[in-house]
Parts: structure tokens; sequence; C-alpha cells
């Protein structure tokens, strides 16, 4: 089923259906969008969001082992980075197509505005992009002692990057379900979510082709099945306490975009996949078959589906209460947004560019990597140094 | 130096829409946008009860969350406190609609926000805005904060006003009348 050619055809059906969308678009302009003057921000925002985060996710969990030392992820070195770039380049590539006029973008090294947080995400995640190139290069060389102060800097990079995106949304007093530092933090949380379930996915199909995955004997999918699990109780007791606050008291605007999830127009996406798909059942099957790899890669896929629902539900909340400008001012209870099918095919698209990169990138680069570590010899004999591949 | 602000006594508005459409008339808009509304309530209890309409337009505020989180400036406020957007520098991101707490910013055929510009090419020459010249009931007051002798200082000075919003701390540049 996971073969090389199946997941080439599917990546290519993908980019087939994204690049109809994409001509959509750049022919029609932004009117096939189906954002409006009340919710100006759509799915694309949303897939941004879900690109951007979980190729900061995927740094995040490589930190652990280029940064903090833990050996056993050292072995997801150059695969995380490669598909942190992948994941980074699309995400730029779905805002791009988003932007009503990306060739202005000249003006924001032209005429800056330091107090606009959209400048900084640019900033910062232009900065991420140029790191993660120059990491993955030595990487790929062996280069250790250019690898470690770059991987620290990225590191710094990344966390700045991924809360200053919580920030774009949180600085606007105009959207109280969205302002505040919560988001900051949702986010970084949620990166490590999505960067863990990616990573989980990879390595998996990774050891199924009988590449590196192993430390110590151990699938390493079995570690990241544990962040999993952890990012996503953490990520539930979030999700429960900002819907809890946001209800109690019903403070205006951040009350209904709660009961718009709740029981409202977001709830089937809310509660099927954010919370049951993405959130209930993964944890469930995590803690049923102990982490067993097979197991983790489809709790990995489903927290991933729900993911990508979170971000949608996220920006659509945000939007989807009226502004009162006038205290009892007659008004619809809820702006509407309906995605036009040129989204949709963008978000799989882009989707699929992600999966096709990442097979030419197998080919292309070795990937491997050689962890230090005991391990016993063919003569059965405790050794401590580099495990040969397949160990 | 100039300080432009407007003046709005709703209790005075009859729901004509005539400043929406003279607006309209004066940037060549399409019928379904526009840069002036007019928002509806019910007031009071009955037999008490009354009819009240408010319009809304951009606040030119002087503390304009568009401004601030328009990555590359191309959303600025002139030092006479109008607040503009060079759409050559406009990427489309539409933060700026995302931020206006008055949902006054309303997307154009080439995807910039586009909003009220206090008609700033025409009142320094003295020409009165269409939303303001147009209006049977003297609705809107427009003038120059800074001159004594402006029909709005004048105003402003022997009635009570408010501004909308106050909590988003944007300092909006239109007042209204108490009632």
């Amino acid at each position: 089923m996971f073969t090389k050619k199946n997941w080439l055809l599917i990546s290519l059906l993908l980019i087939g259906i994204g690049a109809i969308g994409a001509i959509n678009v750049l022919l029609h302009g932004e009117h096939v969008l189906g954002i409006n003057n009340q919710v100006p921000w759509g799915i694309l925002i949303a897939g941004y969001v879900f690109f951007a985060v979980s190729s900061t996710g995927v740094g995040l969990i490589s930190s652990l082992g280029h940064v903090f030392g833990f050996t056993r992820f050292e072995l997801l070195g150059r695969r995380a980075l490669l598909v942190s770039i992948i994941l980074l380049l699309c995400g730029f590539g779905v805002l791009g197509l988003e932007l009503a006029n990306p060739f202005n973008l000249i003006y924001i090294l032209l005429s800056p505005n330091f107090r606009s947080p959209i400048w900084w995400m640019g900033a910062f995640y232009g900065l991420y992009l140029i790191l993660l190139f120059a990491e993955f290069y030595y990487s790929l060389h062996n280069d250790h002692k250019k690898v470690k102060p770059i991987a620290n800097v990225a590191f710094i990079t990344k966390l700045a990057a991924v809360s200053n995106l919580g920030v774009v949304f949180g600085m606007l007093h105009s959207r109280p379900f969205w302002q505040g530092p919560y988001f900051s933090l949702y986010m970084i949380l949620t990166a490590i979510l999505s960067g863990s379930a990616i990573l989980a996915i990879i390595f998996y199909l990774v050891g199924e082709k009988g590449g590196q995955v192993a430390y110590r004997g151990e699938h390493i999918v079995i570690s990241l099945g544990k962040i999993l699990v952890a990012a996503l109780f953490i990520t539930a007791i979030f999700t429960f306490w900002k819907l809890i606050t946001s209800i109690y008291g019903g403070v205006p605007g951040k009350y209904e975009a709660a009961i718009a999830l709740l029981k409202g127009p977001l709830s089937l996406k809310f509660w099927l996949f954010e919370i049951i798909a993405g959130l209930i059942i993964p944890i469930y099957i995590l803690f049923k078959y102990q982490f067993q790899p097979a197991k983790v890669f489809l709790a990995a896929i489903l927290a991933m589906i729900g993911v990508l629902f979170m971000r949608m539900d996220f920006v659509f909340a945000g939007q989807i209460i009226p502004l009162r400008v006038i205290e009892g001012a007659l008004s619809v209870p809820y702006n509407t947004y309906v995605p036009g099918w040129s989204e949709w095919a963008l978000i799989l698209g882009a989707i699929g560019v992600t999966i096709f990169l990442y097979i030419i990138g197998e080919q292309k680069f070795k990937l491997d990597v050689q962890v230090e570590e005991e391990y016993h010899d063919q003569a059965g004999n405790l050794v401590s140094g580099k495990a040969p591949l397949n160990n | 130096m100039a300080r432009f602000a407007m003046l709005i006594d709703a209790s005075r508005c009859t729901g004509c829409n005539a400043c929406r459409i003279a607006c309209q008339m004066q940037w060549q808009l399409p019928p379904e946008r526009y840069f002036n509304r007019l928002e509806h309530r019910e007031r009071g209890i009955y037999p008490n009860a009354k009819w009240e309409i408010v319009p809304i337009q951009c606040m030119h505020c002087d503390n304009p969350p568009c401004r601030d989180v328009c990555p590359t400036g191309a959303t600025y406020k002139r030092t006479d406190g109008i607040v503009l957007i060079d759409s050559k520098k406009c990427i489309g991101c539409k933060y700026c609609l995302a931020a206006c707490p008055y949902g006054v910013r309303q997307i154009n055929e080439n995807g910039v926000p586009e909003k009220c510009r206090f008609c700033a090419e025409y009142i320094i020459e003295g020409i009165m805005p269409p939303c303001t010249s147009t209006c049977m009931n003297e609705v809107r007051v427009f003038g120059d904060l800074d001159d004594p002798n402006s029909k709005i200082s004048k105003l402003m000075a022997k009635k009570e006003v408010y501004q909308l919003l106050p909590e988003k701390g944007t300092k909006p540049r239109i007042y209204y009348v108490k009632k």
C-alpha cells in the first residue's frame, strides 16, 4: 500500500488539483476565493498556519537532538530538516497565492513597518528558512562544527517565529477571541503536536523501507508517539480552558465565538474533526496499543487531519462573530464564509507538493544519520560508537 | 496645521442613504461597495421605544490599528489626521480588515482594502465631502478642530459628544452628539 509509486501517484494527483486551483486564482484573482469584507481570512490563511507551524514543530522536535543533546533524536536530523524546509516553502506558496498583490512584498524591505506582527513574521520565518538551508547543507556534509551553532540560532528563531505567528492574531483588539497571549503559547504547543505527528508518519514509512529508525534497538516512532500523546493531552487541556474562559462570564465576542465552535456553525468541524478525530481517537490508539509504531503512524495521520481542521476552526472562530460597533444594532448572528473550490484545491496541492518533494529529497540526498550509541556487535559484545545502518 | 474631524448628530438621520450614494458616486464605486453605512438599533422600552440610525465610516483614528498592523506602511496617517492607503505598497494581506474594530474596510477589484478618505483631495480645496454636503438634515459636520472659528469647533464646544468603541484605544476622529 505504501509503495513509492503509490505515494508519487497520490502526490501528482494532488499537485494536479492544486495546479488547477492556482491557475484559477492567478487568472481571476481574489474573486474566486470565498473571503469577504467580514471574513477577510479564509482557509488559505489557515493552510499557511498549518504548514508554517508544522515546519516549526518538526524543527522543534529535531532540536531535541541537535540543541539539547538527546542522542536518540539526532536520528531525525537530516530528514527533519528536509521536511521542515519543504513544509515552510509550501506554507509560503499558499500564503503567496492568498495575497492579492504579492509583488508588492518588496515594500516589506523598502518601507518596513516594525509595529506590524506580519512584518516580524516575514522576518523570522525568512531567517528560519535561510538557517534551515544552511543547517541542511552542513549536515549533509557532516560539518558538525557549523551545524551546532546554526542549530542553536535556529532554535531561538523558530521559537520567535512560531510564537510571533500567534501574536499576529493575538494583537487584534478588534477580535476578542484571538486577542491576548494565549495563541502564542498555543502555537508553540501545537507545533510540537504537528511536528511529532509528521515525523512519526515519515519515520514509520522510512522504517518500512529499511531506513535508519532505531536507537538502541527501539523504533524512534515510539519516542515520537510519546511526545505526540503528551502534546495531544496538553492541547486538549488548552482547548478546554480556552473555551471555558470564553464562556464564563459571557465576555462579548469571546462567548459567541466559543458557542459557534461548540454548537454553532463550526461545531461539526470542531467536534468531529478537531476533537474526536484529532484528539480523542489518537490518544486512545496511542495508549491502547502502547505506542506500537504502526499504530502511532495511524494516530499521527488522524492527529494531522485534526490539526488541519484545528487551524481552520481557529481562523474562522476569530472572525465569525460580526463586529459590534453599536451596542444592540441589528446584525446577522454569524458572518458567513464558504471556501471556494480553488482554496480547497490549493491546500490539497500544497500537501501533494510536500509529499512529492519529500520523495525526491529521499532519492537525492543521503538522509540516514549514524548516531553514537552502545550496541551489540555481531559477536554479542556491547560496543560504544556508531552503530551500523539498519541496526 | 489642520486637524480634520467629523461630528455626527445621529438623531437627525432619516436613513435615506443619500450619504452612501453620494460617496459611491464621488468615488465611482460599484453598488456593492460603500465607504459609509447606516447601522440600525431599537432603543428604550415600549411605549417609549424608538428606532435609531447611526452612520458609520472610517473613524480616521489617532491611534489606528489598521496603520499599525500594515507590514509595508501602505496605510498611513497624514499630519492633518486623515488615514489613507497607498495602494502601490499594499500586498493584499487583509490584516487591516481584520484589525479594524469598526469594520469599515472594503476589498476593491485589485484586492486592496479601501475605505473613506475624508475626501482628502477635495477638502484641501475647501470642498466638503459629499456625504456631508448632500445630507438634507445636516447630520454630519466636517471641519478643522484646530480652527476655533470652524463650525465643528463651535459645535464641539457646545455639545456633549462621544466616540465609538473608546475601549479599543483607537481615539477616533469622528465624534457623535450625545442625546
